[in-house]
């Protein structure tokens, strides 16, 4: 039997915490929870998870440096992320085109997912990028 | 009609715009009534010392250009006034040439634009406002769209820890919706408050009441000292209300969201009287603020608590001063702390008191 794969969910609101971990639970998926971009950090290196999603608009802009420093780790970059992204305000597109636009050598997420997080919409691209290891 | 050379010159002097008139010195050689009374009476000095406050000639210059290729010139310049308030215009210079032709002077008609940059900018800043507001609501639903994700398992499995769990984020995200149309409401009020008396030590004692619970809960040590005459205000209770709970519950937050080690924390509320104004201090030994987030504070949609802020309580509390006569300021350091000051202008002899 295969081993569930492990998703990181890195977001500082606790209830998308609680809400996410839910549904990849439900969905057959391990979970674990970072709040800022310092955990994640932690996070990935410790549990060596199968995925991350990463809410890019913390308050201290800690997920963009996260998102640097794990795309730079040898160890760490083949690791999909999946970026949960509003359309408007920080974490919209402003914030998206300004992430890239400072940063040519980090390559783009792997996936995209809008605010608020659509359950069907969220797994299809987990199962798209890691399958439905459950 | 007859024409004569004073025609010509009370015209020039009535003009509503500001009309100066330059040698090729830069010399203010004439200039209108508008432009005297704005930027001072002395002809014959430096254009740029007169109404750009600079001790040398201006980088780009329209009307050095109009000296070089007598044609006319326009640009948008930021001028400075004998008050020192800046003064936006829109200049277009026209050359000015003697009987042979020879351009001797060059004349500068400026517009005045003040106001429409201000309405630009607050424009702009609502522009951002609404952004926010929208971003803060989809986090908000997406909290109540997990919510009812979570109850649903809990009807499809029949479990009770499912339905607690999904309606209490369900209950929470309402809540914060709640909270945040209300700040929305208050900003967008357009109304000037109502002129009740309101007395300053009164509304500070019931604040202080509200908070000492959730000051002892967290270890914070809440202290006040209110001057019984502090006075009476003239104005809406509910907003001077509002606006020391903002100020007092910001206060708690920066000490929470501090992660220096063995700090014992304290917030303290001063309410004084210094001659016609009444003074709110709300100081606090807690987080503290850069340059950049003070820069923002009052004028923005801004919060730095995450799912904990409405992103607007400054907004109100700024919105409450000024309407009420008053100002708002903030002193602050990360990791000291910051020190919120609300002066509001007293009401004379006191009636009766609400």
């Amino acid at each position: 039997m295969m081993q569930s794969a492990k998703i990181l969910i890195v977001d500082d609101e606790p209830d998308v915490c609680t809400y996410l971990s839910r549904l990849f639970r439900e969905n057959g998926y391990e979970v674990a929870c970072a709040r800022d971009g310092d955990e994640a950090t932690a996070a990935v290196a410790h549990d060596r998870p199968d995925l991350v999603t990463l809410d890019l608009s913390m308050p201290n802009k800690s997920g963009v440096r996260f998102y640097r420093e794990m795309k730079a780790d040898e160890a760490l970059r083949h690791i999909p992320v999946v970026m949960v992204t509003g359309v408007t305000g920080p974490g919209g597109p402003q914030d998206t085109e300004r992430f890239y636009s400072t940063r040519r050598h980090v390559p783009p997420p792997e996936g995209f997912v809008p605010k608020p997080v659509d359950p069907d919409d969220m797994l299809a691209v987990v199962k798209r990028l890691i399958g439905a290891r459950g | 009609m007859p024409h004569t050379a004073t025609d010509d010159h009370r015209l020039f002097e009535v003009v509503p715009c500001f009309i100066s008139v330059q040698d090729r010195e830069f010399h203010i050689i004439d200039a209108n009534r508008r432009f005297r009374e704005v930027f001072g009476g002395r002809i014959g000095g430096h254009c740029y010392e007169i109404y750009k406050k600079r001790q040398d000639r201006c980088p780009v210059c329209p009307v050095a250009q109009t000296f070089q290729d007598g044609e006319t010139h326009s640009s948008e310049e930021v001028l400075i006034d004998d008050a020192g308030k800046q003064v936006h215009v829109v200049v277009h210079t026209a050359p000015v040439r003697d009987d042979s032709g020879e351009i001797v002077a060059v004349m500068e008609v400026s517009d005045d634009i003040t106001e429409l940059r201000a309405l630009e900018d607050k424009l702009a800043s609502l522009g951002s406002l609404v952004g926010g507001i929208a971003h803060s609501i989809k986090n908000i639903l997406e909290g109540l769209r997990g919510g009812i994700y979570i109850v649903n398992l809990g009807f499809r499995d029949n479990r009770q820890e499912d339905l607690r769990t999904g309606w209490e984020m369900v209950e929470r995200n309402v809540a914060r919706l709640s909270a945040m149309i209300l700040d929305m409401l208050y900003c967008s009020r357009e109304r000037s408050p109502r002129q009740l008396r309101v007395s300053l030590s009164a509304v500070a004692r019931e604040v202080m009441g509200l908070f000492a619970p959730r000051a002892a809960q967290h270890s914070i040590t809440l202290e006040s000292t209110i001057d019984p005459d502090a006075g009476v205000i003239l104005g809406e209770p509910k907003d001077i209300h509002s606006l020391l709970s903002n100020l007092l519950g910001n206060a708690i937050d920066a000490c929470l969201s501090d992660d220096s080690e063995d700090k014992s924390y304290r917030v303290l509320l001063r309410v004084s009287r210094q001659g016609s104004w009444g003074v709110i201090e709300v100081e606090d030994n807690g987080a503290g603020m850069d340059a950049e987030t003070r820069s923002k504070l009052f004028t923005m949609y801004f919060s730095t608590k995450g799912a904990f802020g409405t992103g607007l309580g400054l907004l109100v509390s700024h919105k409450v001063a000024t309407e009420h006569g008053g100002t708002i300021a903030v002193r602050s350091e990360p990791g000291q702390g910051s020190t919120f000051t609300v002066r509001l202008p007293l009401a004379g002899a006191p009636e009766r008191t609400v």
